[in-house]
């Protein structure tokens, strides 16, 4: 029996705010916090948290730095990052095709 | 992605699960059905996705996980993310206008050395190592009277490469969100070797005919071609349709003034020719006149759209 689509969603990626920082990050060269903030339109707390589930996982880094006085953290994906991205993606994908396919009107006869 | 995630909760997920700590709430395309749920199909499994219901905790699941969002939508989503990043990102102006500049400002090498009919040249070839007289620098047949010519080409490469990387790194610190400048500077400092060290192999060996004909250099602006792929890897650095269209047009221009005498085109425009000093300005001025504009246009373009106000 073929594995249901779903079963290749991993929890960690599938949130849809993690999902955001990974795409966010895998277009560029690193993402600085502030931006990934208003983004995504979440509250500092709210980012951090997500951040630690992301980089416990090993998707990102975390490098936090000074500009001038004021703290500036900045946001890399990994390599693993851009895979489980990849991956998700392709889960995605494919449930919007199965769906699409369960929602076509069978063929008379 | 909008709404704000309530502050508490338990962070982790459970595909389809009650909505972290703080119940089930509005959080999910199937709730509670797990991964798809019993949806709309009848049983089926309609393929939506359990609400993750990550973050809803303390605001009782209010906007956990994935919300009530299918993978279409969550799909969406992530193609309006991505855009709106790569337009952050979108800075090319600068090295449009910068190396516009730059070959604007080679005119005078190509004004004082122009060869003869005859073949004979004014001035002295210029002086200095082999090595730096490079053919793809300036430094072929005819043109390398032009005393310096290939000297001005490897600085003004090294210069417009390197200020165009400061260039991403100032501009990514200052928007939050920085290009992959490290593989331009990669890239164009191995362009610039090449263009170095390939005239120095033995001209019969290793099918160097092939990839260094002499008409595409003869004209010593073979330098405005190496912009020109420069600017092709900064397309795909940049995810940029519009610089990769830029990109093919000016290096389409810039193999033609490699090859042809665009002088030839204003005789036939207005039935006269240029001095035979300026003859190859049009070579150059053109190409030039192609960044120079479309740098100011992606400028405009650019000012325009909004980035996200960086955390200051």
């Amino acid at each position: 029996m073929a594995e249901f689509p779903t079963n290749g969603l991993d929890d960690v990626v599938h949130q849809r705010h993690r999902l955001g920082i990974l795409t966010i990050t895998a277009e560029a060269d690193g993402a600085e916090f502030g931006y990934l903030r208003d983004a995504l339109s979440l509250t500092a707390g709210n980012l951090s948290r997500h951040l630690s589930v992301l980089e416990d996982a090993g998707l990102v880094q975390v490098e936090k730095g000074y500009k001038g006085r004021r703290p500036r953290t900045w946001v890399r994906i990994t390599g693993r990052g851009r895979s489980a991205l990849a991956a998700e993606l392709d889960v995605l994908a494919g449930l919007v095709r199965l769906r699409s396919a369960l929602r076509q009107p069978p063929e008379p006869g | 992605m909008g709404d704000v995630a309530g502050p508490g909760g338990v962070a982790d997920p459970g595909n389809g699960g009650a909505g972290g700590a703080g119940g089930a709430g509005e959080s999910g395309n199937g709730g509670s059905g797990g991964a798809g749920g019993a949806g709309e199909s009848g049983g089926t499994a309609d393929p939506g996705i359990g609400g993750t219901g990550d973050t809803g905790g303390a605001r009782g699941g209010q906007s956990g996980g994935t919300g009530s969002q299918g993978p279409a939508e969550l799909l969406g989503e992530v193609r309006a993310l991505r855009h709106r990043a790569r337009l952050a990102r979108h800075a090319y102006w600068f090295p449009l206008v910068l190396f516009g500049l730059l070959a604007c400002a080679s005119v005078p090498f190509y004004i004082q050395h122009i060869p003869t009919r005859s073949g004979a040249v004014a001035g002295a070839s210029t002086p200095g190592p082999r090595v730096l007289q490079s053919a793809y620098l300036g430094g072929f047949g005819l043109m390398r009277a032009a005393r310096g010519l290939p000297y001005y080409w490897l600085g003004a490469m090294l210069l417009g490469i390197t200020a165009s990387v400061f260039w991403y790194r100032w501009r990514g610190n200052r928007i939050g969100l920085r290009t992959p400048a490290r593989g331009y500077l990669i890239f164009g400092l191995v362009i610039v070797a090449l263009a170095l060290l390939l005239p120095l192999a033995p001209r019969y060996s290793a099918g160097l005919y092939v990839i260094m004909p002499g008409d595409l250099v003869v004209r010593g602006t073979f330098p405005l071609v190496l912009i020109g792929l420069g600017l092709c890897y900064l397309a795909w650095a940049e995810r940029s349709v519009g610089l990769s269209i830029i990109a093919a047009v000016y290096l389409a221009l810039s193999l033609v003034a490699s090859l042809y005498d665009l002088e030839n085109l204003y005789y036939y425009a207005f039935g006269s020719g240029i001095s035979p000093d300026a003859s190859a300005l049009p070579n150059v001025l053109l190409p030039a006149l192609v960044l120079l504009l479309s740098g100011a246009g992606a400028w405009a373009v650019q000012r325009r759209q909004h980035a996200p106000a960086p955390e200051e």
